[in-house]
C-alpha cells in the first residue's frame, strides 16, 4: 500500500510538467496543472471505490457506475441544469446526484421485474446508460450552441478542473471514503451467503441501500465536473482484489490509490500524446476498459 | 434449553406454499428431514429472521425471537450453510473473527482484546491451530465447514441452524463434522437439515419429519418411521 501511495506521489509530480506548454511557469503549474492532476487523482479514486462497492453488494465483478447507468443519468441531468438560466450554488452536482439516483432506480426497477439473473442487472444498466447517453447526444445536437460540449459530456475530460471543483470533489470524496472504510466489515460480511450475513446481524438490504447512495454520490460528483469517464471503476477493483484479496479495509484505500494513479496516467496520455490536441480522457479509459470488460465477461467472474 | 416453534403461519403468495399453525419443539441435536420443497429451509429462514412469519412465536429462553432485533438475534443464532462464498484474502483467523461482529460496542466494528481471546480459545477447541494462518479459500470442504462451525462458536450463540452442512463431504469428513457437533453440543440447540440421514441419525437426539409444510413426525430418531414415511417399509430389514 505504501509503495503504491509513493508511486502515486511520483506520478503526480511528473504530471505537473506534462502539457502543451511544456515545462512551464509557476502560474500555469499552480493554477492550471495542479488542480487538474489533483482532480484526476480524486476522480479516479472516487470512480474506483464506487465501482468496488457496487461490485461487492451485487456480487458481480462486471459492474461499475458507467455500466449501471449512474454516470449517464448524472451527465444528462447536468446538461439539463446548464440549460436552466436560474443560478444557485452547486447546481451541476445537485442535478448530477438526482440524475444518478434516478438512473440507478430505473435500472434496479427494470432488472427486478423479472426473475433473478446475474446478467439482468448489467444488461439493464447498459440499456439505461445507452438511453440516457442517447437523449443527451440528441439534446446537444438540436442545440447548435452546445455542440462543442458533446465530447466533454460523453467522453469525459479533466480540462475544466479548477481549485473550486477540486475542493467540492474532495469534500464529497473524503466523506464517502470515511463511510466506506467504517463500513468495511459489513461489506466483507455481505460477500458471504445471505443467510450467513443475517445470522451475523448484517441485513444486506439495508447496507445495500446506503452503499448505492454513497457510490452514486461519488460517481455523480465526478460526472458533474468531468463528464462520463467509464471503466476505471471496473478495472481497478479487479486489480486490487488480485493484489490484496477481498478484505475491504485494505482494498477500499488500495482501489482509491490505484484508481487515482490510473486516471492520472490516462490524463497524461490524453494531454501528451497528440501535439496541441487533447484527447478526452474517457476515450483513453474506454480503450483500456473495453478489452478488460470482455476478458472478465469471458472469464465469467462472480467477484 | 428448548426452542419452541409456536403456531407459525407463513406463505408465499404466488406459489401457494403455505405453512399453517406449525408447532414443534426443538432440543439437543434435532434432525429436520423431509422431501424437497417440504418447507425445511423455509423453517430455518423463519427461525433465522430472514422471513417474517404472519403470526406465531418462536420462543427461546423466555424471549420471542420473532420480535428480537437482528443484532440481538445474532448473539443467539448462528447459521452454517451448505455452500459458502469463496472470499479471497481472509485467513482462518479472520473468518472466525467475523463471528464477533454482533458484539461490537459502537456502530463501527473494532477488534477488541476479548474478541481475540475468544477466537484463540475456539481455534484451540476445534483443533484448527495448524490452519490458523491459511487462507479460507484454499481449504478443503471439510476444513471450511469446521471453520464455519468455529465461527458459530466464536459467536457464542446457543442455537445452531445447519442447512445440509455435510452435503458435499466424503464419509470421513461427514463423520468428523458430526463428531465436532457432538463435542460442542453442551446445552445448545442444534437444528440441522441433512439429506443423508443414516449417519446423522446416530448422532441426533430428536427427529422431525416435514411434508408439504406440515410436521408429520416428531420424536426419537427412528429409521423405521423414516422408511415408513417414504413408503419404503419393505426395505427396513435390508438396512
Amino acid at each position: 500500500m505504501r509503495k503504491f501511495s509513493l508511486l502515486l506521489v511520483v506520478f503526480l509530480m511528473i504530471s505537473l510538467f506534462i502539457g502543451p506548454a511544456g515545462f512551464s511557469s509557476r502560474d500555469i503549474i499552480l493554477n492550471i496543472r495542479l488542480p487538474r492532476v489533483l482532480m484526476a487523482v480524486l476522480v479516479g479514486a472516487s470512480l474506483s471505490i464506487s465501482g468496488l462497492s457496487l461490485q461487492t453488494i451485487f456480487k458481480n465483478a462486471l459492474l461499475e457506475p458507467y455500466l449501471l447507468g449512474i454516470s449517464s443519468g448524472g451527465a444528462l441531468f447536468v446538461f439539463l441544469s446548464s440549460l436552466i438560466s436560474l443560478y444557485f450554488p452547486f447546481k451541476a452536482p445537485i442535478f448530477s446526484i438526482f440524475g444518478s439516483l434516478f438512473a440507478i432506480s430505473l435500472v434496479l426497477g427494470v432488472s427486478r421485474s423479472r426473475e433473478y439473473n446475474p446478467y439482468a442487472l448489467l444488461l439493464s444498466g447498459i440499456a439505461i446508460s445507452l438511453l440516457f447517453s442517447g437523449i443527451l447526444a440528441f439534446l446537444i445536437y438540436i442545440l447548435p450552441a452546445e455542440r462543442i460540449q458533446i465530447f466533454f459530456y460523453l467522453f469525459g475530460s479533466l480540462s475544466k478542473s479548477s481549485w473550486e471543483t477540486v475542493i467540492v470533489v474532495s469534500v464529497i470524496f473524503f466523506i464517502s471514503f470515511i463511510y466506506f472504510v467504517l463500513r468495511s466489515r459489513e461489506l466483507d460480511i455481505i460477500l458471504l451467503e445471505k443467510e450467513e450475513a443475517y445470522s451475523l446481524g448484517v441485513i444486506p438490504e439495508r447496507i445495500n441501500l446506503e452503499v448505492i447512495m454513497f457510490s452514486s454520490l461519488l460517481a455523480s460528483i465526478c460526472v458533474a465536473f468531468t463528464g462520463i469517464i467509464g471503466f476505471v471503476g471496473l478495472m481497478i477493483p479487479h486489480i486490487s482484489r488480485i493484489l490484496k484479496g477481498e478484505k475491504h479495509r485494505e482494498i477500499v484505500p488500495l482501489s482509491g490509490v490505484l484508481g487515482g494513479m490510473l486516471l492520472l496516467i490516462c490524463d497524461d496520455i490524453s494531454r501528451g500524446v497528440l501535439d496541441g490536441v487533447e484527447i478526452p480522457v474517457g476515450i483513453i479509459t474506454s480503450l483500456l476498459g473495453v478489452p478488460f470488460f470482455l476478458y472478465l465477461l469471458l472469464k465469467r467472474q462472480r467477484i | 434449553m428448548k426452542l419452541y416453534i409456536d403456531n407459525i403461519n407463513f406463505g408465499y403468495e404466488k406459489s401457494g406454499f403455505k405453512i399453517k399453525n406449525l408447532k414443534c419443539d426443538i432440543e439437543g441435536f434435532t434432525l429436520l428431514l423431509g422431501p424437497n420443497g417440504s418447507g425445511k429451509t423455509t423453517l430455518l429462514k423463519i427461525i433465522l429472521g430472514m422471513l417474517k412469519p404472519e403470526k406465531g412465536r418462536i420462543m427461546y429462553d423466555g424471549c420471542d425471537l420473532v420480535k428480537m432485533k437482528h443484532r440481538e438475534r445474532a448473539k443467539v443464532i448462528s447459521f452454517i450453510p451448505q455452500f459458502y462464498s469463496d472470499i479471497r484474502g481472509f485467513n482462518v483467523y479472520d473468518m472466525i473473527m467475523m463471528g464477533r461482529y454482533p458484539y461490537r460496542k459502537s456502530l463501527i466494528w473494532r477488534e477488541k482484546k476479548e474478541d481475540a481471546e475468544k477466537v484463540r480459545e475456539v481455534i484451540r477447541k476445534i483443533s484448527l491451530r495448524s490452519l490458523e494462518n491459511r487462507y479460507f479459500s484454499e481449504l478443503s470442504g471439510g476444513e471450511k465447514q469446521k471453520v464455519i462451525i468455529a465461527r458459530a462458536l466464536a459467536q457464542e450463540s446457543k442455537i445452531f441452524l445447519l442447512d445440509e452442512p455435510t452435503a458435499h463431504l466424503d464419509l470421513k469428513n461427514q463423520i468428523e463434522i458430526l463428531e465436532t457437533l457432538k463435542r460442542i453440543k453442551n446445552n445448545r440447540v442444534i437444528l440441522g437439515v441433512f439429506h443423508e440421514p443414516f449417519i446423522s441419525l446416530r448422532y441426533a437426539d430428536k427427529m422431525i419429519l416435514m411434508d408439504r409444510c406440515k410436521i408429520v413426525y416428531q420424536g426419537k430418531p427412528d429409521l423405521n418411521s423414516l422408511f415408513e414415511f417414504y413408503g419404503l417399509s419393505d426395505y427396513t430389514g435390508q438396512m
